[in-house]
C-alpha cells in the first residue's frame, strides 16, 4: 500500500472521530486508481449516510476502493425483488442491514403480549419473508451476499428475570437467528454478519444513539459504525481478496519474554504465571489459529542451537517444532528470510502475516516486502493476543475439513521429502507412495472446499478465474457442465481435495473452464489423471474434442506445459496472455497415470 | 511562538470539524455559514455535523437543541456555555 494511504489510515487511527471518517472518505478518493475496484450494495432499514463514510474508509485497509449504491432508505425489500439490471444486482457483495423494530415490531415493543405460537409465527414469518427476498435476489444477481443478524434486546421485556423465563424475547431473537443462519447457509454465496455479536462487542447500550435514531432514524453510535464498518470490510476482503494463509512469527519477546541467547532457556519468561503466562497465552492463541488452518513459520535471528533447545526441553512451549511448516533461525535478514519461507512454503509472498515486537524489524518488512501483511504490534505483550485475533488477518467464510487436518497434511509432507530424498528415482518415489485418488462431481460437501481452491490456487491453475460462489452453484446445476473435486492420498495420509476441474459441453466440444490443483500434489502426475478423466467424460458425452485455455499470470507457470504435454495442440492466442489448445479425440490417448490407483 | 501548554490550534477546531464533515475549506467556515449558505449542509449531514461536534468536544446536545442550531454561530455558543472554548 502506497505511504500517503498509509499516513491516512494512520492519522484516522489515532484520532477516529466522526468528522475524521468522514473527511477521509472524501481523501481517500484521489487514490482509487491504485486501489482495487469493488461494486457494493447497502440496503438497510435505516439510515446509513455517515457509516458509508466509515466503510469507504475501512476498506481502504484491504486496498479496496468501494463503489457504494444505497437502496433508498427502508425498501429492502422492495430493492431485493426489483428487476435484473438494476444497481443492487449488478453489485459483487450486497450488504443486508435490518433492524428487529423495523421489520417485526411486534417482537420488540409489544412481546409480552404474544403467546408461544404468536412468537413462533413473527419469527418463521421474519425468517421465510427474509429468505424468500434473498432468493428471488440470489436468481438474478452472482453478489455475495452478506445479511447481518438481529441484536439481542438492551432492555429485555422481563429484566432480570429473562434468563430464567422460558419464552423469552432474549430466547426468541437466539432462535430467529439460529433459523435464518441455518436457512440462508442453504444458499450459496449467502453469509451472515453476526450484527449482534457487534452490539455485545461495542455495548449494548452503546450501539445505539437514540438521538439519532429519533430524529433521522440513523440508529448506529460512532463506536458502532467503525466496528460495522472494519467487520465489512473483513467480509469484503473474505470474498474479494487474497486469503492470508501462513503466520510467521519472531520468536525473542514475541513467542517468550527475554533474549535467549542472552539468558538461556531456563531464563526466558514461558509459563503458568505472569510474565511468563502472557507469553503462553500468546502461543495459545497462534496454536488455534494453526488448529483452523494457519500455517506456522519462524524468522528469527538466533542461534539454532539455542532454538531446538526450547523446543526439545522448554516444558511451556505450547508451540512444537511440528507446528511450524518452515523455520528459519539465523543471522541473515529477515527480509530474505520471509522470501525464502514463502518459497519453501509453496505460497506468495502476498500470502504471509509478520508478527514481531521489533519496530524497526516491521518497518524494514514494510519497506522491503510491502505484499507481507505487517501486523502493528504493541509494545505490551499482554496486547499480543489480543493484536492477533483482533487483526483476523486469516478469516475466511468457510471452514472445510482440509483447514482442519492442514496442520497435520504440512508434517506427513516431511515424510514424504525424506522418502522422495531416499528413493533412487522419481518413478521409485511415485511408485513407493502409494497413491490413490477418487474423482467425484461436487456436491454440497465438496463445494466449499472446490470454491476455497478456486479462489486461492495461484500456481497449478490455468485459468485463474476467481468464480463466485454464486456462478459455481449456477455451473453446479447446469446439465452441461462438469464440476469435478479431486482427492488424493497416499500412504502418508489423506490429502483431501487438491483439485478441481470445470468442464462445459457443447455439442462437438467439451471446453475446459477451470483446471487447477493444490501446489502440494505438483509433480505427481495426478494432472494426467485428471485430463485422462475428462477425456473419458467428454467421449461419454458424444464430444469429438477437448479445448483449453492457458492464462498466463505471474504465478501460473507450473501450469504452462500442461496441454502441450498431454498431446493437446496450440489453436489460437487469446489476448497478450492466453493461447488455446485442443485435442482431437478420435485419435487421441491421455493413459491414467501408473503410479495412482483409481478409486470409484 | 506557541509554548508546549498552549493547545495546539484550539480556536479553530470548530471550523476544522465543520469543514471536514462538509467538505469545505477551513478557511471559507465562520461563525454565519448555516444550512443556507452551504449547499452540502443538508438535513441529513446536519445529523452528522452534531454528532461529529458531540465526538469532537466530548459533549451531550439534546435533541432540541440540535434541532434548533442554525448555524457555526449556535454551535460556538452552545459550547462556549459548557465552558468549552471552540
Amino acid at each position: 500500500m502506497i505511504r500517503q494511504i498509509h499516513e491516512l489510515l494512520n492519522a484516522v487511527d489515532e484520532h477516529p472521530t466522526i468528522a475524521a471518517y468522514v473527511n477521509a472518505a472524501r481523501e481517500v478518493q484521489k487514490w482509487r486508481p491504485m486501489l482495487r475496484r469493488v461494486r457494493v450494495g447497502w440496503l438497510a432499514s435505516y439510515t446509513i449516510d455517515a457509516a458509508v463514510s466509515y466503510n469507504e474508509v475501512e476498506a481502504v485497509r484491504h486496498g479496496f476502493a468501494v463503489d457504494i449504491y444505497r437502496g433508498a432508505f427502508n425498501t429492502v425489500h422492495q430493492e431485493l425483488l426489483s428487476g435484473a439490471g438494476h444497481a443492487a444486482a449488478s453489485a459483487e457483495v450486497v450488504f443486508i442491514s435490518q433492524l428487529l423494530e423495523d421489520v417485526c415490531p411486534a417482537l420488540t415493543a409489544s412481546y409480552l403480549q404474544l403467546d408461544t405460537s404468536d412468537v413462533e409465527a413473527q419469527v418463521e414469518r421474519v425468517v421465510s419473508e427474509t429468505v424468500t427476498a434473498i432468493q428471488a435476489f440470489r436468481a438474478r444477481s452472482e453478489a455475495a451476499i452478506v445479511v447481518h443478524n438481529f441484536a439481542l434486546p438492551t432492555y429485555p421485556a422481563l429484566g432480570i428475570f429473562e434468563p430464567m423465563a422460558s419464552e423469552s424475547q432474549t430466547r426468541a431473537v437466539r432462535d430467529l437467528n439460529a433459523r435464518l443462519a441455518q436457512r440462508l447457509s442453504a444458499i450459496a454465496g449467502v453469509y451472515v454478519l453476526d450484527f449482534d455479536r457487534l452490539c455485545a462487542v461495542v455495548g449494548y447500550s452503546n450501539w445505539r444513539n437514540d438521538k439519532m435514531w429519533h430524529l433521522g432514524r440513523a440508529p448506529l453510535s460512532a463506536s458502532a459504525m467503525r466496528e460495522l464498518a472494519r467487520l465489512q470490510a473483513d467480509f469484503l476482503n473474505a470474498i474479494a481478496g487474497t486469503p492470508r494463509k501462513c503466520l510467521v512469527l519472531d520468536l525473542d519477546n514475541t513467542l517468550w519474554g527475554g533474549i535467549l541467547g542472552e539468558v538461556g532457556v531456563s531464563g526466558i519468561n514461558l509459563g503458568q504465571t505472569y510474565p511468563g503466562s502472557v507469553y503462553r497465552e500468546f502461543q495459545q492463541a497462534v496454536l488455534q489459529l494453526h488448529q483452523r488452518g494457519v500455517l506456522l513459520a519462524i524468522n528469527s535471528k538466533n542461534n539454532p542451537s539455542d532454538v531446538e533447545q526450547v523446543f526439545e526441553s522448554h516444558p511451556d512451549m505450547l508451540l512444537k517444532r511440528e507446528h511450524f511448516v518452515c523455520v528459519r533461525v539465523n543471522w541473515q535478514s529477515k527480509t530474505e528470510n520471509m522470501v525464502a519461507i514463502a518459497r519453501e512454503a509453496g505460497i506468495g509472498l502476498d500470502s504471509l502475516v509478520y508478527f514481531d515486537d521489533n519496530p524497526a524489524e516491521r518497518a524494514l518488512m514494510r519497506t522491503v516486502l510491502p505484499e507481507v501483511l505487517t501486523l502493528e504490534v504493541p509494545s505490551d505483550p499482554l496486547g499480543y493476543a489480543k493484536t492477533l485475533n483482533g487483526s483476523r488477518a486469516f478469516d475466511k467464510l468457510s471452514f472445510t475439513p482440509e483447514d482442519r487436518r492442514r496442520g497435520a497434511m504440512y508434517q506427513e509432507r516431511a515424510q514424504r521429502a525424506e522418502l522422495e530424498r531416499s528413493s533412487a528415482s522419481v518413478g521409485d518415489f511415485l511408485e513407493a507412495l502409494q497413491m490413490k485418488m477418487k474423482i467425484t462431481a461436487v456436491d454440497n460437501y465438496a463445494f466449499p472446499r472446490v470454491l476455497d481452491l478456486i479462489h486461492k490456487t495461484n500456481q497449478f491453475n490455468v485459468t485463474v478465474r476467481r468464480h463466485s460462489a454464486a456462478e459455481l452453484n449456477a455451473i453446479v446445476n447446469d446439465p452441461n457442465c462438469g464440476v469435478f473435486a479431486i482427492r488424493l492420498a497416499d500412504r502418508f495420509g489423506d490429502h483431501g481435495v487438491v483439485g478441481a476441474a470445470i468442464v462445459r459441453h457443447s455439442g462437438e466440444v467439451a471446453q475446459i473452464d477451470t483446471f487447477l490443483l493444490s501446489c502440494r500434489v505438483i509433480g505427481r502426475t495426478a494432472e494426467t489423471a485428471m485430463l485422462a478423466f475428462i477425456v473419458d467424460w467428454a467421449k461419454a458425452r458424444g464430444a469429438s474434442r477437448i479445448e483449453g485455455e492457458f492464462v498466463s499470470t505471474a504465478k501460473n507457470a507450473p501450469a504452462a506445459d500442461l496441454y502441450e504435454h498431454h498431446g493437446f495442440s496450440a489453436t489460437a492466442a487469446v489476448g497478450n496472455s492466453g493461447t488455446c489448445w485442443s485435442l482431437n479425440l478420435s485419435d487421441a490417448v491421455i493413459e491414467w497415470p501408473y503410479y495412482i490407483r483409481k478409486e470409484q | 511562538m506557541k509554548t508546549a501548554l498552549e493547545p495546539y490550534n484550539r480556536p479553530d477546531r470548530l471550523r476544522k470539524v465543520i469543514a471536514e464533515v462538509l467538505g469545505i475549506p477551513p478557511e471559507d467556515v465562520t461563525d454565519d455559514t448555516s444550512p443556507g449558505s452551504v449547499a452540502t449542509w443538508d438535513s441529513v449531514s446536519h445529523l452528522t455535523v452534531i454528532m461529529a461536534v458531540e465526538n469532537e468536544f466530548h459533549v451531550t446536545i439534546s435533541a432540541d437543541m440540535a434541532l434548533q442550531m442554525r448555524s457555526v454561530g449556535d454551535l460556538r455558543e452552545y459550547l462556549n456555555s459548557q465552558q468549552i472554548q471552540a
